[in-house]
């Protein structure tokens, strides 16, 4: 603890006034993190003080209905707002008339194989997409690369054995495994970072910055720059970092002894990391992508918005999941729940074939995952984004309508932003119990998508 | 100059040329030799040599006049079965170890008088040559699988728990171990390389005796013959820097053999009870080495035989005493592995070539022509002499009487071997007499014959030696310090990562289980199960508890499971029908498998090893 609040700045001298620690040397992200700030009636809803400081804590949560030490439960009780107060923090919900329930829509997805990236690969967690690049092996090195849009194929070379993958590009850390490549170039960027060992699991990336762990550090640099941060943490070996913009994420064993493992962040103006989840109980598989932070807790799988702390968790059975996949805020993982291994997303797309389908790897539609020896590529027939998906900004209030996906609707319509993968979708708008085609919008970059009625939205790959 | 001045300046030169040999690796800004490396090997020598001595010092005390390797074999295998039981008193402290080291060396109090072992310059050529790689084994960090699931594995557990382990949950250490007891003691007073230098002075003793021997019962150059013959074999010379049981068994059937031929009926028993003891390969070698002694006696000489053979047996009884007394079959884990009567601890036919007539007629040819040291046809590499001194072994028996005693004893060895497992490692407790074999052809054929002899020696050489110093050279490097001892444990230990993973990240206090995993010896964490044979304790475990197999481990406390993906291949099983191998082999993995998707975490894997982690202790 005494390293993690040195490691922000702060001595223990410091943080303590008048006996009580300091807000924000206890609370380094300075917010809460809620499960919704915009509830329905009667909603339960989960509080957490990402705390950095000594146990037992003593948040003096103030608004909750439960106290669980830096957890706190309440359930709303009328429309309005609600403060919720912890160590000074507070957060403010305002509680909707209506909320949606029950679960998304699955779309059907067709899947085919891509023998190319079915060859064996030595890190089971392979293949996975990186961008929209299908990224597998040639029975050892992960050298082949399969575009799942235009379906190019290019095979590396000197590809690593065991790469970072993210925002289409491969990095490989450490004298043997040293390169960057980004596909269709099979060639390695002559100015890829050079990091002088392999590290303890694989690197990561979001095609720009890149993340390292090493027995007592994450090390963070820019793919092609020439500098390397260190910060100290003991980060768990075998499970990646994530690397999403100025965010980089890890799991931390510094408390594995009386937690299991919990989550750390740092935004690139700290100097060091902090707690985002740190308590009793495994999570594990951290993910970062476009703002978004994801991980894997042994009874559900969780989303939080990096900026705003506001956290998704769905209660799932990810068992020994290997790694989470995030696409923005929605996370696909392998479910444990039925009588054999099946894939499911947060955004209700789910492969329940037979057999086991294990290792999804999503972005839009796509969605690549392994079944027996094979590398299987679905795509989703459309996604639906649900007006409290945490990429909908409401105008009004959510308003109860039986009409509408999921029974409610948000009063003067709902702006979506969200990163379009490439190519041309249709919008599809929810307008009472039809789905009314609207324009085409062209993917590859982040769109802005209105939706007037203030229901969910589709978006359906134009043929 | 005078013989006074010369001489003097000869001292002076000598202390000059030490002085720079101390500066020079002394002061070298990036030593040959790293700091660390020396005190290592020092320390472990010095273990080494602490109970190589005082096994030396009790068992000349017993003989009174004997020969080195008498008196180091006699004293070693007393202190074995002693070291044993305070084992099984659960005394097996350094203290108490200590004290048997002690009260052993006061055997030289006695002033025993045992042979000064002499060498010629050919001798220390070959100790040279051969010793060298040998000694670089012996002090790098045991990557061999035998060594790091059980000969180091199991002294590492006595240390750790100050007593015995044994019965289902660590079946190796249910194995009679009177030499792992003494590499225990070693590595308590001398660290990780103690067992091994034990090994190699075993090693060296035992070839100068061979040799000696050889010379002395068949004449110039038997001995030397032997010696070279098994140097120049890839099984015996790579074990040789190992801490292993086959070469220890070895050396006390030859001296069994030695007394048997001898008329030193007690030493016989003595030292047939040994090797048995040590390793039940080498019953072959004790059936001869008594039917030398029973020969020309008949029956009128039974009870005699019958007093002897309970003599040696008395070596052995303790640890089936032990294993009955645990509620285990006395052969366990040879046999008897309850719940599971089917199950077979190792498929003979998985060795060699084949167990047909024709097969086991050319076993001499196929056992040099088509071994390998990396498949199981005969896992292993001898040198061709052996089979080129076939026509003058039968020259030798028709010609030189005193030869025969021990050319019906290799035969009687290599036949015993041949009808178990076709497997080279196994047959190194009969190696020594083979040796000799090969040292009468030597001494019965013409000296163009000999010729041949060498010529077969020299151009096996390559492929003998050849899988044995390569990897040997890898080690230097780390023998010295020039090379991260992590980076050699990394490339040659399977699943490394995963001990790694355990050691650095779990509870100090956490139980492990080690599933289709070898290598116990690393784990710093207590554990049960490990590998042996064909992964019998993990396959016992998931036949015989099914779907609450790792129920039953979480309710011993194990919260972690270190678990191979061994991916069995009919191929290598192909005298198995289809039924039994999926029963026995296949399903109990796959089985293992669903377990763990239903039960565990994956918190770590690389390649084919993983470890997983289950809730808490206690389902």
């Amino acid at each position: 603890m005494g390293v993690c609040l040195l490691g922000l700045g702060l001595s223990l001298g410091e943080a303590q006034e008048g006996g009580h620690l300091s807000v924000e040397a206890a609370v380094p992200l300075g917010r809460l993190s809620v499960s919704s700030f915009r509830p329905g009636v009667g909603q339960e809803v989960w509080v957490e003080v990402p705390y950095a400081g000594p146990f037992p804590a003593q948040p003096d949560w103030a608004g909750v209905d439960e106290d669980r030490g830096t957890l706190a439960r309440l359930v709303t009780q009328a429309p309005g707002p609600v403060t919720v107060r912890a160590f000074g923090l507070s957060a403010t919900l305002e509680v909707q008339p209506g909320a949606n329930r029950g679960p998304l829509p699955n779309p059907s997805a067709p899947a085919r194989a891509l023998p190319f990236v079915s060859e064996h690969c030595e890190d089971p967690r392979l293949p996975q997409l990186s961008g929209l690049w299908a990224i597998g092996c040639d029975g050892d090195y992960t050298s082949r690369a399969e575009h799942v849009f235009s379906g190019e194929q290019v095979a590396l070379q000197g590809a690593p054995a065991r790469p970072g993958l993210g925002g289409g590009a491969l990095y490989g850390a450490g004298p043997q495994d040293h390169g960057l490549w980004r596909p269709p170039s099979v060639v390695s960027s002559p100015e890829a970072h050079r990091v002088p060992e392999e590290g303890i699991a694989p690197p990561a990336t979001d095609g720009v910055t890149g993340a390292l762990s090493v027995a007592d550090a994450v090390w963070v640099f820019e793919l092609e720059g020439r500098l390397r941060e260190s910060l100290r943490a003991r980060p768990a070996p075998w499970m990646p970092p994530a690397v999403a913009g100025p965010w980089v994420a890890w799991v931390e064993l510094g408390e594995s002894w009386l937690f299991g493992e919990d989550i750390y962040v740092r935004h690139k103006d700290w100097r060091e990391g902090a707690p985002l989840v740190r308590r009793v109980g495994s999570q594990r598989h951290v993910a970062a992508s476009e703002g978004f932070v994801g991980w894997i807790e042994d009874e559900a799988v969780c989303v939080e918005s990096f900026e705003t702390g506001e956290r998704r968790c769905v209660a799932a059975r990810p068992g020994p999941s290997r790694r989470l996949s995030l696409w923005g805020p929605v996370a696909c993982w392998e479910d444990y729940s039925g009588d054999d291994i099946d894939v499911v997303c947060s955004d209700g797309l789910a492969l329940r074939r037979p057999g086991h389908q294990r290792g999804p790897s999503r972005i839009g539609p796509w969605l690549l995952f392994r079944e027996g020896n094979q590398t299987l590529l679905a795509t989703a027939e459309w996604i639906v984004l649900d007006d409290d998906d945490l990429r909908a900004a409401p105008r009004g209030a959510t308003l109860p309508d039986p009409l509408a996906l999921r029974g409610a609707r948000a009063e003067g319509g709902v702006t979506y932003s969200l990163s379009m993968p490439p190519g041309e979708f249709t919008v599809e708008r929810r307008v009472g119990e039809a789905w009314v085609p609207g324009e085409v919008v062209r993917g590859g970059g982040v769109a802005q998508i209105d939706a007037p009625h203030g229901d969910a939205v589709r978006l359906r790959g134009a043929q | 100059m005078t013989p006074r001045t010369e001489r003097l300046g000869g001292q002076l030169a000598a202390v000059g040329a030490l002085a720079l040999l101390v500066a020079a690796f002394a002061l070298d800004p990036s030593p040959a030799v790293s700091p660390d490396a020396v005190p290592r090997a020092a320390r472990g020598l010095a273990g080494a040599l602490i109970w190589a001595l005082a096994a030396t010092g009790l068992g000349g005390a017993i003989l009174g006049s004997t020969s080195l390797a008498g008196a180091l074999f006699l004293g070693s295998g007393v202190l074995g079965l002693a070291l044993f039981g305070l084992a099984w008193a659960g005394l097996f402290s350094g203290p108490a170890l200590g004290g048997v080291a002690v009260a052993a060396s006061c055997g030289w109090l006695l002033r025993p008088r045992i042979e000064r072992p002499t060498l010629d310059a050919a001798g220390w050529a070959v100790a040279l040559v051969c010793g060298a790689p040998a000694l670089i084994n012996a002090l790098a960090p045991p990557t061999d699988t035998d060594e790091i699931y059980q000969h180091l594995a199991i002294p590492a557990q006595l240390l750790h728990v100050r007593g015995l382990l044994g019965g289902l949950l660590h079946p190796d250490a249910s194995r009679p171990i009177p030499v792992h007891t003494l590499y225990a003691a070693a590595m308590s007073f001398g660290g990780e390389p103690a067992p091994k230098l034990l090994h190699l002075i075993w090693g060296a003793v035992g070839l100068h005796h061979l040799r000696s021997l050889g010379d002395r019962w068949l004449g110039a150059p038997a001995g030397g013959a032997a010696a070279l013959t098994l140097l120049g074999s890839y099984t015996f010379a790579r074990e040789l820097g190992l801490a292993y049981n086959n070469l220890p068994a070895a050396w006390w059937g030859l001296l069994a053999v030695e007394a048997a031929v001898e008329g030193r009926r007690k030493e016989l028993a003595a030292y047939a009870g040994m090797a048995l003891a040590c390793k039940y390969t080498a019953a072959p070698v004790v059936v001869a080495a008594y039917l030398i002694a029973w020969r020309g006696l008949g029956l009128r000489a039974v009870p005699t035989m019958a007093a002897l053979t309970l003599g040696a047996l008395a070596w052995v009884v303790p640890y089936w005493v032990r294993n009955a007394a645990e509620g285990m079959h006395p052969l366990f884990p040879y046999a008897g592995w309850p719940g599971a009567e089917g199950i077979v601890f190792t498929y003979n036919e998985r060795y060699g070539v084949g167990r047909g007539w024709l097969d086991l007629l050319l076993l001499p040819w196929n056992m040099v022509v088509h071994a390998e040291t990396t498949s199981y046809k005969f896992l292993g590499q001898v040198s061709p002499v052996g089979l080129l001194a076939l026509p003058g072994m039968a020259l030798a028996a028709w010609s030189r009487p005193a030869a025969r005693p021990v050319l019906a004893a290799a035969a009687l060895a290599f036949v015993g071997w041949a009808a178990g497992p076709h497997w080279l490692r196994y047959l190194l407790p009969a190696a020594p007499l083979l040796g000799l074999a090969v040292g009468a052809a030597a001494t019965a054929l013409p000296s163009w014959g000999r010729a041949v002899l060498v010529a077969g020696g020299v151009l096996g050489l390559p492929a003998s030696w050849g899988p044995w110093l390569g990897p040997t050279a890898e080690e230097a490097a780390v023998v010295v310090g020039a090379a991260p001892r992590e980076a050699l444990l990394k490339e040659r230990v399977p699943g490394w990562g995963a001990i790694d993973y355990i050691n650095k990240y779990t509870e100090s206090d956490a139980r492990v289980a080690l599933l289709f995993s070898w290598p116990g010896y690393y784990v710093e964490r207590p554990y049960v199960l490990g590998s042996v044979e064909d992964h019998v304790p993990a396959r016992h475990l998931l036949l015989t508890q099914g779907d609450a197999a790792l129920t039953t481990l979480r309710a011993l406390g194990v919260t972690y499971a270190v678990v191979g993906e061994v991916r069995f291949i009919k191929k290598t099983f192909p005298f198995l029908d289809d039924e039994r191998f999926r029963r026995e082999f296949t399903e109990p993995e796959a089985a293992l498998k669903e377990l763990l998707l239903k039960e565990g975490t994956v918190v770590y894997e690389e390649g084919r090893y993983a470890v997983w982690r289950f809730p808490d202790g206690s389902p």
